[in-house]
């Protein structure tokens, strides 16, 4: 039961989405389908599964005074408030779409709204600029012409760099010129190959968790 | 900033646009309670967007709302009524993956866990083997020596494009797919034409991860500017200059929490 | 004499050291500093167009009124400064073609993006006289889980896939989805995307497998793995960051945000590159410096 029933499950699924792919048949698309919305729906429950073990955590951290519990309560009373902001927009939109029977309406000036484009916008994109402090810092500590191959990435990355900004050109015309041409042949090349390798080990993965020889779902 | 809101929260939410952008950037000196309280909001704003995100966007059309209209067909009579119940068994193995919050009954997350593992395997197994193998290879079979001639063949002809095919284009292209393959072949010893076949592929894939690594760093200095821009665009006299007087705010509360209550490296 | 030169060397190795070992913060402050100081000297600069760039606006613009086009729209915040350019250049193209435009997500973070440049470009158009729609020309489907297989859902049926629109509408009853419900009625796929699920999924889930006239705007970090794709012909073209947004930009012939940040992406990009030559330049002094104390000791 406990490990018979999921690779039962993973053979049938995999089978089916498969046989859709080559097959016109349609029970077979009908049945894939039906499988592909049970996909979708038990991965939103994964997203709902995250949010529930995040505040399994920090309440038990908040009602037991641990360290830091100030910080844990702050995301507690953030994410209840989105959540809470969040609600009130869905009524608004299904009463408003109610009214104009069936056209969207859209709801801009939500409290939901708000706080995405004026906390979750600007915290999100911030700490995503921070990488690129650490990027210029590794370029001077860490990226080294060590031996030919290490002053081959450095080569091509520095024309890179240069080449597909309007400087390169305005310094020398050759600039945008490599830059293209490294990036559409040899880039090319490389990133060809890596794909190649990649799907034949993704067909051979594939089949031998379809067929159970490999069993990631028992894992953990 | 697309939100229709009065000129009061308009003033408000630049403020606050201001404050977290940076309070974010204060993580560049070092780790500190401003930095720590806006990651824990971030946190916390995120998972509860996705939590509303999960709801809205998939589990109430794709099942609440489909189970309800199966409802009203069977009331109706019709077939499509009985077959939309079939949906109950996503519900069923989503609440399955929820076991996981319980230790005794976490090994039933593993049936939901096997439908998404089987389904992404099924899907990568046709998408790869379509557009990362077949057309990939399709790709490569490219004309060598007859279709082109003369100078244009070239491609460091003077006026020659960079990304037109020539006879040298399309062979780097070949020798480039085919030598780093060999390098990635580890089922036999690589020793004289294998040898040296892999050891140009790996310049290729030098060459390859540097244009990678020139591409990252374009990447993530837009996004720096994307911040700087922003904090510069709102930094305006009708919202009393909230840049500055938030880098202000920033700043002091460091130096009083660098000062006071700083307990030196051990605390980090 | 020969203790004095001695001398020399060592304060020179000192000091190299000293350079090469440099706090990481005095980098952040000069990495900051150069992108303020350029901000508020905006210098307009020549922009070249590549070719994926001008394939991509090509495909777009050979599209008849009326077409209609699936805009997969693929990232959210974190990336907002890269692909928000893009978005707005194409949606605006699309809009202004009289394609019918239908829009959703693959990440949680989408559908406010997919409304804010509906406000932005709808707003834009209505101002010049074109009046557009909602569930009419355009349509925010909102956002669905599942990754590639939401792909595989959508192609073979949007209304099952997305059985109401980001409001919460029927998507059966919107006349923008009358007619039609697979990818076999959609006439150009594109995706502005950050990372998985993104381009390259769609290329697998989607393109591959139904055949169909697809484009894509992506990160500059994404770029390099689709030019493979490119030349296969699975991609007509693509834009990758905000260099390639610039391009687009021009090719419109309405610059942008896009524009204006490649003043400063100039600039930063050859300080990186000055701290990367700086850095082996010092690293390799240092090795020559001490090479030649080794072979004197």
């Amino acid at each position: 039961m406990r490990n018979r029933v999921p690779v039962f499950i993973c053979g049938f699924v995999g089978i089916f989405m498969i046989l859709k792919y080559f097959s016109t048949y349609s029970p077979f698309a009908k049945i894939a389908e039906e499988l592909e919305q049970w996909g979708m729906v038990t991965l939103s429950f994964a997203i709902v599964l995250g949010v529930l073990n995040l505040i399994k955590i920090n309440l038990k951290a908040v009602m037991e005074r641990k360290k830091d519990w100030g910080y844990k309560l702050l995301l507690l009373v953030s994410m209840f408030t989105m959540m809470i902001a969040g609600g009130v927009k869905w009524y608004r939109e299904e009463m408003a779409g109610r009214a104009t029977g069936g056209l969207p309406v859209a709801i801009h000036d939500s409290l939901f709204d708000f706080m995405f484009d004026h906390v979750y916008f600007p915290l999100s994109a911030t700490i995503f600029a921070l990488l690129a402090f650490f990027v210029a810092s590794a370029a001077f500590r860490a990226f080294r012409a060590k031996n030919v191959h290490a002053t081959l990435l450095l080569v091509a990355a520095v024309i890179v760099m240069i080449g597909r900004v309007p400087i390169g050109g305005a310094i020398w015309k050759g600039f945008p010129w490599l830059q293209e041409w490294i990036m559409t042949w040899p880039n090319t090349a490389g990133q060809r190959a890596i794909q190649i390798g990649a799907a034949i080990g993704m067909i051979a993965t594939g089949l031998r968790v379809i067929f159970g020889v490999e069993k990631p779902y028992l894992k953990g | 900033m697309t939100g229709t809101y009065g000129p009061f929260m308009e003033t408000l939410g630049v403020w606050l646009v201001c404050f977290f952008t940076l309070a974010v950037f204060s993580f560049l000196y070092r780790d500190n309670p401003i930095y720590k309280a806006v990651e824990h909001i971030y946190v916390g704003v995120a998972a509860g967007y996705y939590f509303y995100q999960a709801f809205r966007g998939t589990i109430y059309p794709n099942f609440v709302l489909h189970i309800h209209r199966g409802f009203q067909a069977m009331a109706e009579g019709k077939m499509d009524g009985y077959l939309a119940q079939w949906r109950w068994g996503a519900a069923v193995l989503g609440l399955l993956l929820l076991s996981r919050l319980i230790p005794k009954l976490g090994w039933l997350s593993r049936w939901p866990m096997a439908l998404v593992v089987g389904s992404f395997a099924a899907l990568n197994l046709t998408g790869f083997a379509k557009a990362n193998f077949i057309d990939q290879v399709a790709g490569t079979m490219l004309p060598l020596a007859s279709a082109m001639s003369g100078p244009e063949a070239l491609p460091f002809w003077p006026g020659a494009k960079a990304a037109a095919p020539s006879i040298l284009n399309n062979a780097v292209l070949v020798v480039g797919v085919v030598t780093v393959l060999t390098y990635f072949f580890f089922s036999t010893r690589r020793a004289g034409l294998l040898g040296a076949m892999g050891n140009v592929g790996i310049w290729f894939v030098m060459i390859t991860f540097g244009a990678t690594y020139g591409s990252i760093v374009l990447a993530r200095i837009s996004l720096l500017i994307g911040r700087a821009t922003t904090l510069l665009d709102v930094n305006l006299p009708k919202y009393g200059y909230p840049a500055y007087f938030c880098a202000l705010l920033v700043v002091g509360c460091i130096l009083v929490w660098r000062l006071k209550f700083f307990k030196g490296e051990q605390e980090r | 004499m020969n203790g004095s030169q001695q001398d020399i060397s060592t304060g020179w190795e000192r000091w190299l050291e000293r350079f090469v070992a440099l706090d990481r913060r005095w980098i952040f402050l000069v990495l900051g500093s150069v992108v303020v100081l350029f901000l508020v000297v905006p210098v307009s600069m020549p922009v070249t167009v590549s070719e994926q760039v001008r394939a991509m606006y090509e495909t777009i613009e050979a599209l008849p009124p009326g077409a209609r086009v699936h805009l997969s729209i693929d990232y959210g915040p974190g990336s907002e400064a890269e692909l928000w350019p893009q978005h707005i250049a194409i949606l605006r193209q699309l809009l202004e073609k009289d394609c019918k435009v239908i829009c959703s997500s693959l990440w949680t973070d989408g559908p406010p993006m997919i409304e804010k440049a509906f406000t932005v470009v709808v707003g834009q158009l209505e101002r010049e006289g074109k009046k557009k729609v909602r569930g009419v020309d355009y349509v925010n489907l909102g956002f669905k889980a599942g990754d590639r297989v939401a792909i595989a859902k959508i192609g073979s049926s949007f209304k099952g896939a997305f059985p109401t629109d980001y409001q919460g509408n029927p998507t059966a009853n919107l006349p923008i989805m009358q007619g039609w419900d697979t990818y076999r009625d959609i006439d150009l796929l594109i995706t502005i995307a950050v990372g998985d699920p993104g381009a390259v999924e769609y290329i697998q889930q989607a393109q591959s497998r139904y055949g169909m006239r697809m484009v894509a705007g992506v990160t500059a970090v994404i770029s390099p793995q689709l030019y493979p794709y490119y030349q296969s012909r699975n991609l007509l073209g693509f834009v990758g960051g905000l260099a390639g947004a610039a391009e687009y930009e021009k090719l419109v012939g309405r610059p942008g945000y896009a524009t204006r940040g490649m003043f400063i992406q100039s600039a930063v990009h050859i300080l990186i590159v000055g701290l990367v030559l700086a850095g082996n330049a010092a690293q390799f002094w240092l090795w020559w410096l001490r090479r030649r104390k080794g072979a004197r000791v």
